[in-house]
This record gives structure tokens, sequence and C-alpha cells, in this order.
């Protein structure tokens, strides 16, 4: 019966799509553990310096370095951590969306796209790309980053980019991650003056001086925020690919089972018709 | 008089979260030690031996260029780039680190290689001296 082949291809096709789903899911889930890890340690070491400049901020007049001072020449600049390869779920989709909702805020704005779908998706809505960076490897480091600090704290020093925001998915836990947008330049200077208080004012000697320790401080500090998002981007683009991974695979496992019931069901039903055949066939001959 | 609360992170990790009673720190103008009760401080590290003494026994750190912040608190955060534990430094990956470093200084032309290699050139002299003493003190 050519009913029951089919089924029978159709579980086949079936169970190697749930084996290559399977197979990705392991190879997802090894690298999104040492994602995590490194996510993760880095975060004493972010706040850290966070912490440092808030400190230092208190003391000296931050408003005066050029990486705090607004002015208005120039774009708005986004940078947007997106992923190399698809079948990460709702990991492109969500952050795009955000994206798109940017982009109404700011018509005038320019893109920076980090991972080919962030290209392919900015060329397909034909926003103003100004840079693109591709391929970055899963093992990243703070010198695979370098160029795009660079890339955006000069173009801030020359008031080519009026300001520069990083768009990226937060790592929360496996299951979630959020878009997140994080202003890198001009540092926020409100949020530094917000957690001064007159009392927790304490008098710092500075080595060598303040202005010394800031100009060296705050590159590191830019440096540090931009590398730490890649991070909690990658945890997050691991972890949404092997929970999509999983998912697969499970969908695939579900279908196997509901075509294997259809195919007995059809085995079941042409063996009972050979039999009626049979017994009329069995009984005209006797009568 | 309370003990210090001494805080090391580097890129990757935190090395020390620990009580200590004094440190010592090669700070960018010349080495300095803290005790408790010492003024609020930020200054620049450079690259060099921090040393600790933790219940007593002294501890080193061989620590790249950053930063250390004194808090009224008697807290002492110190913020690097890369940092090693005396115990963990392993002599002949120092030795090669060495090797690899003097090696790419001859071939390359490149400036910022150059710089790149000279630092990790002395991050790794310095690693094997800490090693080297560390050892001739145990026996």
């Amino acid at each position: 019966m050519s009913s029951a082949r089919q089924v029978t291809s159709r579980i086949k096709t079936a169970k190697n799509i749930s084996k290559i789903t399977k197979a990705m899911e392991m190879v997802s889930a090894s690298k999104m553990r040492r994602a995590q890890a490194q996510a993760l340690q880095s975060r004493p070491f972010a706040k850290a310096i966070a912490d440092t400049l808030h400190t230092l901020a208190k003391e000296s007049n931050v408003a005066l370095h050029d990486l705090f001072t607004k002015h208005s020449e120039g774009d708005d600049i986004l940078v947007c951590l997106s992923t190399d390869r698809g079948l990460s779920g709702s990991f492109n989709p969500n952050l795009f969306r955000e994206l798109v909702g940017w982009r109404k805020k700011h018509p005038q704005g320019k893109i920076v796209a980090i991972g080919k779908k962030a290209v392919a998706f900015a060329q397909f809505s034909g926003m103003n790309m100004h840079a693109q960076f591709t391929s970055m490897p899963d093992r990243i480091t703070l010198a695979d980053t370098l160029p795009i600090t660079t890339l955006v704290t000069q173009g801030y020093l020359d008031k080519e980019f009026k300001s520069v925001t990083v768009l990226f998915m937060d790592f929360v836990n496996t299951l979630s991650q959020k878009p997140m947008f994080q202003q890198i330049l001009p540092l926020d200077s409100e949020l530094v003056d917000s957690t001064l208080s007159p009392s927790a004012k304490t008098e710092y000697l500075f080595e060598p001086s303040a202005q010394e320790i800031l100009d060296k401080l705050v590159p590191y500090y830019i440096e540090n925020a931009i590398f730490q998002a890649f991070l909690e981007s990658k945890a997050s683009e691991h972890s949404a690919r092997m929970v999509a991974m999983k998912n697969a695979s499970e969908n695939a496992q579900e279908l196997q089972e509901e075509l294997k019931l259809i195919y007995n069901k059809s085995r079941q039903a042409s063996i009972t018709s050979e039999l009626l055949d049979i017994t009329t066939a069995t009984l005209t001959l006797n009568t | 008089m309370s003990g210090l609360l001494l805080r090391v992170v580097s890129q990757e990790e935190e090395l020390v979260n620990a009580k200590v009673s004094q440190i010592t720190a090669p700070a960018a103008s010349g080495e300095i030690t803290i005790l408790p009760g010492h003024a609020a401080l930020v200054t620049q590290l450079q690259l060099g031996e921090l040393t600790y003494l933790e219940d007593g026994k002294p501890n080193t750190l061989v620590v790249s260029t950053g930063f250390l912040t004194i808090s009224r608190a008697n807290e002492v955060i110190v913020i690097v780039d890369t940092a090693v534990a005396e115990r963990n430094i392993s002599l002949q990956k120092a030795e090669a680190a060495v090797k690899a470093a003097e090696q790419s200084i001859v071939s390359s032309d490149k400036r910022e290689d150059l710089i790149q290699a000279e630092a990790s050139l002395r991050r790794a002299l310095l690693e094997m001296k800490v090693a080297l003493r560390s050892k001739k003190t145990k026996i």
C-alpha cells in the first residue's frame, strides 16, 4: 500500500532531522557552558571598574573629560551585536525588533552591524550602515573587540558621532535573554551624580593625578563595557540556540510518534481488509 | 585594628577576595605598602609583584597594569588586565612564553606586535623570577 510506504519515508525523515538537531543541541550546550562561565566570571571585573569610575567621578570633575562631554554634531550610532549563524530561535528576531524601534526614534542613526545576520537585516531594511564586523571568533578575547572600541571612541572624539549605544542580548539565564540598550558614549555623568551623597564623600588621594588616572581609566572602562556586551551576547546566543535545538528535537520526536501511529493504523486496516477478502472468498467457495 | 578586605579582579576571574593584614603593590610611582587605616587612594599599577599577608603568611601575585582603589572602609580593590598567583605559575610555560616573545620581537616589524611581545616578555620574565625565588625559599 502506497500510503504506508509514504508514511515510512516520512518517519525516516523525521528521524534524520531529530539526529541532526540533537547533535547541534549538544554542540551548543558545550559552547554555551563555556560562554556562560566566561560571561559570569568577568562580571565582577566589569562591576569593579564601574565602581572605581564612580568613586573617581565623585572626586574630580568628570564633565571636563572629552568622553563625558556631550556635543550635538554627528550621527547617532548603534552597535548591534547579532550572530553569524542562524537557527538560534528567537535571538535575532527579538534583537531586530528593538533595532527597528530604535531606528524609528533615530531616523538619521547609523548602524555598526556585528554578525552576518545583522548585516543582512540592515541591508534588507535599508538601514544606514557605518561599518560591519563579521566572523567574530567563538572564544572571544579583548583583542577581538578592540577594533570596534577604537572605531567608536575615535569617531566620538572626532565629533563624527553624537552618541554611541550598544544593543545586545543580555544573558539572564539559559531560558531567557532580553535585549538591552547600553549607552557607551557620552558616558552618563548623571548616573554618576545620582550616586553622590554628601556623607559618602571621602577625600581620596590620587597617584599620580586624578586627571591622569581618569585618562587611563575611561578608555579602559569603555573597552571593558563593550567586551562585556560581547560576552553576554555570546552566552545568550549559545543558550538560545541550544533551547531552539532542544525544542526542534522534541518536536521531531513527537512527529515520529504521530507518524508511527498513522502507519500502524494503516497497516492494521490493510490486514483487516485482507482478512475480510479471504473470509468472503472462502465463504463463497463453500456455498 | 580590623584588617583590610582585598579583592583582586582580572579580566578573566576574581582571584582574591579575602581579609588580609598588609598589602604591597607596584604603584606607578613606586612600590607602596598598605596597612589597615590607610588613607583613601586611587592609583595606577604597573607590571610587578603584589604581595599580601593573609593569616600571617605572605602570598604573591604577578599582576600587569591596572588600578588600585582604597576606600575608607578598609576595602582595597585591585583591577588588572591579568594576574597569576604564585602557586599557579608554571616555570615551563613562562620559559616558553619568553621564547615565543623573543621570537616575535625578532621576526615582526609591526609596532603594535612589538609592544605586545615586549609586554608579554616582561611579564613572563617576572613570572619566572617569582617562581624561581619561591622554589629556593621552599628548599
